[in-house]
Order: structure tokens, then sequence, then C-alpha cells
């Protein structure tokens, strides 16, 4: 009989509050039994982790704002993360990972750009109680055990 | 059977470790609460049990062992780890309600959503649907000084739920509420712990507030001497008669008996009354001292020996001692009458004088001078000091220490108070009037 591997989880976000928060929900309600969680703070972390098969995620939880060093400057632009998520979705290998986005950002063209360009959600940090999140990766995961 | 919730492994505790004054908390504690359990700690003040909720709430970091929840032992956890585990992993519901006095109800209950970055809005929301689950959702925009004792213990209750965690810790929930606040708390824990399936852990001294526990960990000096599962059955009728027993195998009968009835009689009172109560309980029983002067004790001010109590309660409390002795009733009767119609707390007493005795003053206190005049009352209804004394701090100006009141206010409710003192006020129960009867 075949055993049903864990989802695949990962979390690209540079705030390590959000990442903790993160864990300590698939800890405390009992995802970590059926997923494995992933944690990457910038995007380049994430472009490997989502290149290599053998690291490649079911579901990527994306946050907008991530900056990322370009030279010598750290630029903050929502086109970064918007342009990795072109890259999961256009690839045949990785077209069929769930992206979310994950933002503190709620402006109506970040979200019409987000689902332009395939994501299938979009989540308002703000709004998010953590029983909201639960219930999001519920039905994500679909099969999480709860305490 | 599921994984427990909570494990704990060989945990030791110490308060000022190393140094001279150092007190070994905890001694080698171990033990499992399974998810959806309703445990509770039960033991005497010092035993332990606080400090335990405070290491499995991550209040206090780990010494020694291990405090593994849901399968991962926090105390290898960062500072920062555990400030999110607080947010989201436990909910604490103190004894003192630990609201904060310059927020209202709405925002003290907000506050640890804010944590967690949600926005105000979202917050409110939530906040609204939780205050409308126990009724005071019509108190959202009040001050916690202009609430009762009972509607703080349920805004605490509130904001403990504020990000639906999965366990709910409760220290002493019931020590300042009246019998049926304490019943009306009881019953909400028992509605989490059953409907939402919450596990809830409970520490408390008073043993009919654990009648909805279905497991108890009884503690004493720092170590749990056992361990019971309840089922089904009352928790109070399972222990009324054999709890203090096990927790000190070595008391005789009256000896146990003035343990039990100290905690009874004299709710929310500090460990150096209670101690000094149960002694002189215990002679009176042994029949060492008489009626006149286990009496007198109790109306003798604390600084000369005695309790302090007021004339009412003294009165009140020789009276069901000396049914005890006539063996008019048994001290199974008397423990049973307790259980089910329970002292008010001291604090609750206060609150009621202090509102009695300002009926007819037209201007108003801040929380301060309530703060004040409570103390004021307290020290007072325990002869700590005298009319005189009282009178005095009423009337000094508030740059002084004082309370501020006009002197014939003031001389006015020092009457009052020594009035009702010496005669009671039947509209006052804790002041009642000294009758033959019992309550």
């Amino acid at each position: 009989m075949s055993h049903d591997p864990k989802t695949r989880i990962l979390l690209v976000d540079d705030d390590e509050i959000i990442r903790i928060y993160f864990h300590d929900v698939f800890w405390i309600y009992g995802f970590e039994r059926t997923c494995d969680l992933a944690v990457a703070q910038n995007l380049d972390d994430a472009e490997k982790a989502v290149a290599d098969p053998a690291s490649r995620p079911d579901v990527v939880f994306l946050d907008l704002a991530i900056p990322k060093k370009v030279e010598d400057r750290t630029i903050i632009d929502p086109e970064n993360s918007f342009a990795f998520l072109e890259r999961i979705k256009r690839d045949p290998a990785t077209k069929d990972i769930k992206v979310l986005i994950f933002s503190g950002h709620s402006e109506k063209e970040f979200q019409e750009e987000a689902e332009a360009k395939g994501a299938d959600g979009y989540i308002h940090k703000e709004q998010t109680m953590p029983k909201d999140l639960v219930e999001i990766i519920n039905n994500v995961v679909g099969k999480a055990v709860h305490p | 059977m599921s994984e427990p919730i909570i494990r704990l492994e060989n945990v030791n505790f110490w308060y000022e470790r190393g140094k001279p004054n150092e007190y070994h908390a905890l001694k080698d504690v171990s033990c499992d609460i399974y998810p959806g359990e309703y445990a509770a700690f039960f033991g005497s003040s010092g035993s332990g049990k606080t400090t335990l909720l405070y290491l499995i709430s991550g209040i206090e970091p780990g010494q020694d062992g291990r405090i593994v929840i849901n399968g991962r032992d926090i105390s290898t956890f960062t500072r920062q780890e555990l400030a999110i585990y607080r947010q989201i992993g436990v909910g604490m519901i103190f004894q003192q309600f630990n609201l904060i006095p310059s927020l209202t109800v709405v925002q003290n209950v907000i506050l640890p959503m804010s944590f967690l970055g949600v926005s105000e809005d979202r917050s409110k929301r939530e906040a609204m649907k939780l205050l409308e689950r126990v009724n005071i959702a019509h108190l959202a925009d009040r001050y916690p000084d202009e609430l009762s004792g009972g509607q703080q213990q349920r805004v605490g209750i509130v904001r403990a739920l504020a990000n639906n965690p999965p366990i709910i810790i409760a220290d002493e929930p019931l020590g300042n509420l009246d019998s049926s606040n304490a019943d009306t708390v009881l019953q909400f824990l028992k509605e989490l712990n059953e409907k939402d399936g919450r596990t809830i852990i409970m520490v408390t001294h008073e043993a009919w507030s654990l009648r909805d526990a279905k497991k108890i960990f009884y503690m004493k000096d720092g170590v749990v001497t056992k361990e019971d599962g309840v089922g089904e059955q009352a928790v109070q009728q399972a222990l009324s008669k054999t709890m203090y027993g096990r927790l000190s195998p070595g008391m005789s009968e009256h000896q146990l008996a003035a343990h039990s009835f100290s905690n009874l009689f004299l709710r929310g009172y500090a460990a150096p009354e209670l101690k000094r109560f149960e002694f002189f309980l215990a002679q009176r029983l042994d029949g060492k001292i008489d009626a006149d002067v286990f009496r007198n004790v109790l109306d003798r001010p604390w600084r000369e020996g005695g309790l302090g109590l007021w004339r009412q309660k003294a009165a009140k409390v020789s009276s069901i001692i000396e049914d005890v002795i006539a063996e008019r009733r048994t001290v199974g009767d008397i423990y049973h009458q307790l259980e089910t119609d329970r002292e008010a707390p001291l604090k609750d007493d206060i609150e009621k004088l202090r509102r009695w005795l300002l009926e007819d003053y037209h201007g108003v206190l801040n929380s301060l001078q309530v703060m004040q005049l409570d103390e004021v009352l307290n020290e007072r209804i325990r002869g700590v000091i005298t009319p005189e004394h009282v009178s005095e701090i009423l009337s000094l100006p508030r740059s002084r220490a004082g309370l501020g009141f006009a002197t014939p206010t003031a001389h006015r409710i020092c009457e009052r108070l020594e009035f009702i003192l010496k005669e009671g006020h039947p509209q006052l129960s804790s002041f009642a009037p000294t009758a033959p009867s019992h309550r």
C-alpha cells in the first residue's frame, strides 16, 4: 500500500515574526503531521527551492514586499514577487504549484495583477486571524489534523 | 490514544537559583495532558501549581526538564518563538483579571490580535463577536474600573480567546468572584471544553471549583503527589472527604477539618491569615480553647494576634463551628453547605460596602481614589486602623495621599462604616446583623 506523501509548503517572507508565526500555526494545529513547511527569507532562496525537484513545494505562500539586492542597493518592489510567480506558472515543471499571495497590501491593482499572473489566491495579512490561516491551510492541504 | 498536547518530563524549577535564598518550587514534575481534556492542578498556596502554569504557558522560561507542547519542547524556544506561542497557542485567564485600566473593554480584547498584525477593524469585529458570546457586548466602550468583578473576569476570558488558542490556562480564575459569577465562569470553561474542544487547565486551591475537571493533579511542596481521572463523577463529591487527607496524610481529623474550612470561610484572604485561622480553629475543635476565646480571636485585630474579621462574620463562623462541636451538624454537612453556598471573597465584600457607603455621595471618584478607599475599608474591617485614622485619611487632601473628601462627608462615611461594622446591615449579606441562625 502506497503512503500518502506530506504536502510541501514554502513560505517566502522576509519578516521573521511572520515566519515564526507560520511555524507556530503549523505546530500548534498539528499540520506538521501532514505537511512539511519550508521557509525562505528572500526570493533567491525561494527560486532555488522551486527549481530543485527534491525540494519543490506543492504550495507557496508568497509575500509581495520582499527586499532584493540589486548591485549595491536593496530594492523592495512587488514586481520581483510577481516575476517569480510568473516564472512558476510558465514553467511546465512548476506550473501546478499553488501560489497564494500573502501580503500586507490590499490594493486592488495588486490583486488584479496577481490574478492575471496566475496566483491561486490573495490573502491580506491584516484581515487574517490565526483561525483564518488554519482554514486556508486546511483548504490547500485538505488533510490537516487538529490538536 | 492520541499524543499528549502537554507533556512535562522531570521538570524542576528554582527561584533565586544559586543564591542563599534559593527556593526549589517544582521537583521532578512529570505529567501528561491530552487534547480536549479539562485538567486541574489542585493544592494549597506555595505548592508550585502557578509556577507550573507559567512554565506551560511560556511566561517563565524552563530551567530543567522538558516541557513538550504538541511534540515540541518549548524550553528550547527563543524569546520571539515563546512570544508568538503565547499569542496563538495558549490563552491565560488570571485571578486578578490583569486588564489594562487605561484601555476600554474592546481595546483590551483587541490587544493580542494587534500583536499579530491584524487590522483594527477586523480585530474589533472579532472582539465584538466574542463579547457577545459572554453577554457583555454592551460594555465594550467601558473601562475596566467601571465593571463589576464578574464582568471584568468575562473580559479576561474573552481576551484569552482572542487568537483562538487551543489551550486555555486559568490561574485561580474564581478567587475574586462571588458565587453566581464563579458559577458563570465555570459554566463557560465547561462550554469551551465540551463544545469548542479546547484543552482547559486550571489551578485552584478551592475544591468546589473542580466540579467539571476530568483529571486532577494533586500538588504539595512542588511535587505532584497523585493524579486522578474522575470521569463522570462530580469532583467535589469525590474530593470532599479525602482531598486534604491525600495532600496532608499526617494531619489529624480536626486539623484536616480546620484546613479545609479555612479555605472556604476566608476566600480571598492571604496565606498568613489562613494559617492563623486554621491554627485557632484546630485548637477549638480539639477543645483547647473555649467558644468565647475562639470568637474573640476571630474578632480581634490582626496586629493584636487575632484574625480581624468583622463582628458579623466572626459570629457566623463561630456559630457554625459550635454546631459542629455540639454535634448538631457534621463536618461533612458544613463542608457541603459552604461548597454550594459559598462565602463571598473579601474583595467583593469591600466593593459592596464601598457602594453602600457612597450611596448618597454625589461626587465622582477616580479609579485611584476607589482603590485607596477600598484599601482603607479593608484595613478598618481587619482592625488594622482605628475609626479616627479612617476619618483622617478620608478628609486629607489628595496631595497628601488622602481621599480628599470634605470633612462633613468624611465624618458621615466614617459614621456609617462604624455603624455597619457594629450593627450590620440587612441589605448587605456579608454584613448582615448577627443572628442565631446560619445563612
